[in-house]
Parts: structure tokens; C-alpha cells; sequence
């Protein structure tokens, strides 16, 4: 009797399944207009657009603003600014929190832990403005507290943020200072779910913390770094656009133009609008394939798909 | 035979806590200085902090640049408005995550295929800068506060992290008897599922809002009016390059100092700015540290 009255419930309750199409429809609502509106914006890169008429009453284009593109004296100094910000990125904060985690967990200090942890973690929570803001006033080269020191030990001042050469390592190692700890964090959720069964027989079999960290723990999280690092070679040419914006002085252009700001320069402040979405679309089109080929990588190895 | 490997074992872990620690330390050192070095150049005299004498300990403590910057109305416009849009904003923002998250997470929802392709697809393919602007401008949206509440304002990754959630929190049992007690899918969701949910919810106000208030890009780009700034573009204006003779510091130079003396003080000024602005942000982290972990990794399960 019981079953037969829930059954019917559960079928009053099916009825009201339009009220699930209710709940999601505002998102749908919001995706079709701020996210599938701009994929079909995307056509203005084929389009001479004036932002005078619409879209689709501008003359064709063509290919014409991809072939000045890669024409353009700019194109080999972009693509190398933004290709060697994402390796040398990848390179230095992809293997430091991993590191970091593995020493931290094997810590069994708790309160060590949690200190460390919260300390880490915190930069994450300073904007990109004020983070950019902190490197401008302490490398400032009349005013800047690294400038005041070096004078102090006898060497001149150096405008590091004015300079070209030092732009890469700046803009890297700020991002290690602020994103570690985040980092860490999904590591270390990965090392908790080890089985701890695994790690006492280790200790009773005399395993010293290096072998353990060795033999268990770096294997136990082979798959979470796999599929970070995979994510991340899969946005190659996303660098952090908004950053190196607001990083840029005159005399650093030449190693912090990057694909982003090149875009939103030509696009925003000279309104070029096809010609910047043009450039867009080409970082998009390599992301897209790069984020495929890495994906087809990924099947192979862990047998997961990333999406 | 065991007692030696024991001992051997133990000598090498020893060391390896030495380094352990030391790294670790020498990490939190490196990430704390900057902050602290703040704190100190904030509250200490300009003079000594740009001679260099400040680097412990505060000298000379004062409040004066605090005082400066109190009476300076854009950057408390800035904040008021910063307040205002992150807390709308994350309340719109989790709103609308929660509601499609919803329906997501039911196995029984005949859409659920597709619409996880439609959400999921932006994640890989955007129109981009350009194509997004020109939308915005056609939508009337520019120089309004309703732009930084919607552009951005729903994360596909914070769709799919509270969608997992909730699938893990709609329990069979809990589902039969509401359902028995003749329950909706509305009421279920609000009555029900939302109560048991609130770790999820309070994860998703802090993530948006904290989002919110760092961000400066979307206001850059679609606010021309300093009515409508946050606070993030008042401080561009304030601590970016160049811009050192900002209205702001000129009203340093009423006291007619020479001009180097006015461009001290100002850089040390900007020490309490950045005291102002970011530090609220870090109080908050500090307070309620366990969500914003329990945001991450529940954002990493799904990679």
C-alpha cells in the first residue's frame, strides 16, 4: 500500500519536472547572451566592421585580417613573448607547489600544517591590482625598498619594472609568490586521500621519508599531476592577460606585448574591432586544438578525458 | 639487523626534517615579509622608510598618510561601490550557479545531457574580448552597476563544482520523503535540499564575492564614469605606473614642497593604500580559511 502511494507521489512528483527546466533557465538565458552571443559576434574577424552599422550589414572580409596578421612585423614577437611566458610559467609553478606539498605532508607537526598552509595561501587573496601595485613600489628605482638596499651595499639602482630583461622573472616569480599556496592545497587533498594503512607498514618496514615520498606518495599523485599539467599545456597561450596589463611600462614592451594585451590594445583602445578579433580567434583556434591534442594524450595515459 | 636499519632510517629523517622545515620556513619568511614589510612602512615616518631604515621594525610611527587618505572621497566611493557589487553580484551569482546546478545534478532530468554540453562548452570556446564588448554595448550595459553584477557573473566551474555537491547531498532517502510528503521539485529544492546544502552555499558567496572585489579588468572596460568604479580601478589609477601626479597626491602639494619631497611622500602613501584596500580581503580569508580550502578542492575532484 505504502509502495503504491509513493509510486503515485513519485509520479505527481515527475510532473513537476518543468520546474527543473525553471530552474536552469536563467543560466540559459545568461550562456545564450553573454556567452554564445560573443561566439556569434565572432564573424565580425571575416567582417570590415564599423561599429556604426551591425553586424551583419558590414561587407565581407575574408581572410584579410589573419594574413596581416601573421604579415605584421608584430606577429613572431608576440607569439615568442606569450610561448616563452607559458613555458617559463610552467616550468618554474607547476613543479614548486607539487614539491612543497609532498615535504609538507610529510610533516605530522599539525599545527605546522595549518600555519603553513594559511600563510601560503593567503597571497591568493591579494588582487592582481594591488599585487602589480606592491612590485611597482618596491622596485621603484628612487623610492623602492630593493633599491634603497642595493645603493646601501654599494650598487646602483636598477628600474627592474622598466626593463625588458627582468620583465619574465618578475612576472613568473610574482605568480609563484601568490599562487603556491593554492596549489598546494589541491595536492595535498590528493595526499590525504593516500590510505594510511600504506604509509605505517612503510614505517614499520623501515621506510625512511624520502623512499616514502618516493615509493608512495609522488605515484599516489602521479594522476592529479598528470591531469594539471596536462590542463596547463592546454591553455599554452593563456597567459594572465590582465596582469601583464597592468605590468607593462614603456620600455618593457618588447618582452611583455603579449597575443592578450595586443588584442585589447588594437581592439579597445585604437577600435580596430576585426583585426583584434581576428588575432583572437587565432590564440582561440590554437587553444581549441591544443586543449584536443592534449586531451587525445591524456586517453592514452590515464585512460580519463579531461572534459 | 632491524635496530641499524631503524637507526639509519631515523639519521636521514632527521635531516630531511631539517630541511623540511627549513624550506618550509624559509617559504612562509618569503611570503610574510612582503605583507609585513607593509604593515611597517604604512605605520612608519616616510623618511626613514625611504632611507632605508625600516626593515624590521616600524620607526617614527605615525598615521598621518592614513589621515591623508581617509579624506580622500574616490577611494571610499570606490569601496562603497565595491561592497555593493560584491555582494550582489555573489548573491546573483550563487543564485543562478545553484539553480542550474540543481537540475544538473538529478540522474531523472531528461535535459541533463545536453544542457551540460551547452554550459560546458564556453569553458573551452570563447567569443573573446571584442565580440563580448560589442554585445555588452548593444545590451545598453556600459556605464550602468548592473555590468559587473552579469558579465562574468556566472563561472561554468562553479556550476559543475556545486552540481557535484549537491549530488552527493541528494540522498535517496531524503528525496522519497519529501516526495511522500508531496513536495516539488521548488520545494524540495528550498525547503529541503538548500538547508542541508549551506556549506556549499557559503562556499560559492565567498568565491564569487572575494572574485568580485579583486577584479579590475571588466570595469576598465565597460565603465567610463568614476561614479560607477570599484575599488580596484581607483587604485590602478593610484598605485599603476605613472600615475604618481593622480589628482590624489596632488593635494600634497599644497603644503609647496619641493616636488621630490611631494613624490616621497606620495610612495609611501601608497603603503597605507594597499593596508586599506587589501586587507579587509585577507581578514575575511583569515576568518573563514576552512570554506575557501573546502572551495578548492572541491573544485580539483573533477580536475
Amino acid at each position: 500500500m505504502k509502495t503504491l502511494k509513493s509510486r503515485i507521489r513519485a509520479h505527481f512528483f515527475k510532473n513537476y519536472t518543468w520546474q527543473l527546466y525553471v530552474f536552469i533557465l536563467p543560466v540559459v538565458i545568461y550562456f545564450i547572451l553573454f556567452n554564445y552571443a560573443p561566439m556569434y559576434g565572432l564573424i565580425i574577424a571575416f567582417k570590415k566592421y564599423t561599429i556604426t552599422k551591425g553586424i551583419l550589414s558590414n561587407p565581407w572580409a575574408g581572410f584579410t585580417y589573419f594574413r596581416r596578421f601573421f604579415q605584421s612585423p608584430m606577429f613572431w614577437r608576440l607569439l615568442c613573448n606569450t610561448l616563452y611566458l607559458s613555458f617559463y610559467q610552467l616550468a618554474v609553478s607547476f613543479p614548486i607547489p607539487v614539491a612543497f606539498a609532498l615535504i609538507l605532508h610529510q610533516s605530522k607537526n599539525k599545527r605546522w600544517n595549518v600555519f603553513v598552509q594559511t600563510v601560503t595561501y593567503a597571497p591568493h587573496f591579494i588582487s592582481v591590482v594591488v599585487l602589480v601595485g606592491m612590485l611597482f613600489l618596491f622596485t621603484s628605482p628612487s623610492t623602492g625598498i630593493v633599491n634603497i638596499l642595493l645603493n646601501k651595499l654599494g650598487y646602483k639602482s636598477v628600474d627592474f619594472m622598466g626593463s625588458a630583461a627582468c620583465f619574465s622573472h618578475i612576472f613568473v616569480w610574482s605568480q609563484v609568490w601568490q599562487n603556491t599556496g593554492y596549489q598546494v592545497i589541491i595536492f595535498i587533498a590528493a595526499l590525504t586521500a593516500i590510505d594510511p594503512a600504506l604509509t605505517e607498514a612503510a614505517t614499520l618496514d623501515g621506510a625512511s621519508k624520502i623512499q616514502k615520498i618516493w615509493y608512495i606518495d609522488l605515484p599516489a599523485i602521479l594522476p592529479t599531476v598528470a591531469t594539471l599539467l596536462l590542463l596547463q599545456v592546454g591553455r599554452m597561450l593563456n597567459v594572465d592577460v590582465q596582469k601583464d596589463l597592468l605590468m607593462q611600462t614603456p620600455t618593457n614592451l618588447d618582452a611583455s606585448e603579449i597575443i592578450g594585451t595586443y588584442v585589447y590594445k588594437i581592439g579597445l583602445v585604437d577600435a580596430q574591432f576585426s583585426y583584434a578579433t581576428a588575432i583572437n580567434l587565432f590564440q582561440n583556434g590554437i587553444n581549441l586544438m591544443l586543449l584536443v591534442f592534449v586531451n587525445k594524450i591524456s586517453k592514452c595515459l590515464t585512460h580519463e578525458s579531461l572534459y | 639487523m632491524i635496530c641499524k636499519n631503524r637507526y639509519r632510517s631515523s639519521a636521514s629523517d632527521r635531516i630531511f626534517n631539517i630541511i623540511s622545515y627549513s624550506i618550509l620556513s624559509l617559504g612562509c619568511l618569503l611570503i610574510l615579509y612582503p605583507l609585513y614589510f607593509i604593515i611597517l612602512a604604512a605605520f612608519s615616518d616616510p623618511q626613514y622608510v625611504l632611507s632605508g631604515q625600516v626593515v624590521l621594525i616600524p620607526k617614527g610611527i605615525t598615521i598621518s598618510g592614513f589621515k591623508r587618505i581617509f579624506h580622500y572621497a574616490p577611494l571610499w566611493r570606490g569601496y562603497v561601490n565595491s561592497i555593493f557589487y560584491s555582494v550582489f553580484g555573489s548573491i546573483f551569482s550563487t543564485a543562478c550557479t545553484l539553480f542550474a546546478a540543481y537540475p544538473l545534478s538529478r540522474k531523472d532530468f531528461p535535459g541533463r545531457r545536453i544542457l551540460s554540453v551547452f554550459i560546458l562548452i564556453p569553458l573551452f570556446f570563447q567569443g573573446g574580448l571584442i565580440p563580448q564588448y560589442i554585445v555588452i554595448n548593444a545590451l545598453g550595459l556600459r556605464n550602468t552597476y548592473w555590468v559587473l553584477i552579469l558579465v562574468s557573473g556566472i563561472q561554468i566551474m562553479n556550476i559543475f563544482i556545486a552540481s557535484s555537491y549537491l549530488r552527493a547531498t541528494n540522498i535517496e532517502e531524503l528525496y522519497e520523503a519529501s516526495v511522500m510528503d508531496g513536495c516539488t521539485h521548488f520545494g524540495y529544492f528550498f525547503k529541503v535540499l538548500l538547508p542541508v546544502s549551506v556549506p556549499i552555499v557559503i562556499v560559492m558567496l565567498l568565491l564569487y564575492g572575494v572574485w568580485q572585489w579583486n577584479d579590475y579588468f571588466r570595469a576598465m572596460i565597460y565603465l567610463d564614469h568614476s561614479e560607477y568604479y570599484p575599488i580596484q580601478l581607483i587604485l590602478k589609477e593610484l598605485l599603476a605606473y605613472n600615475q604618481v601626479s593622480g589628482s590624489f597626491f596632488e593635494m600634497l602639494s599644497e603644503d609647496q614642497e619641493a616636488y621630490a619631497e611631494m613624490l616621497k611622500a606620495a610612495e609611501s602613501m601608497k603603503y597605507g593604500i594597499i593596508i586599506v584596500a587589501a586587507f579587509p580581503m585577507l581578514a575575511v580569508y583569515m576568518f573563514l580559511q576552512k570554506y575557501f580550502v573546502a572551495g578548492v578542492t572541491a573544485g580539483s575532484v573533477k580536475g
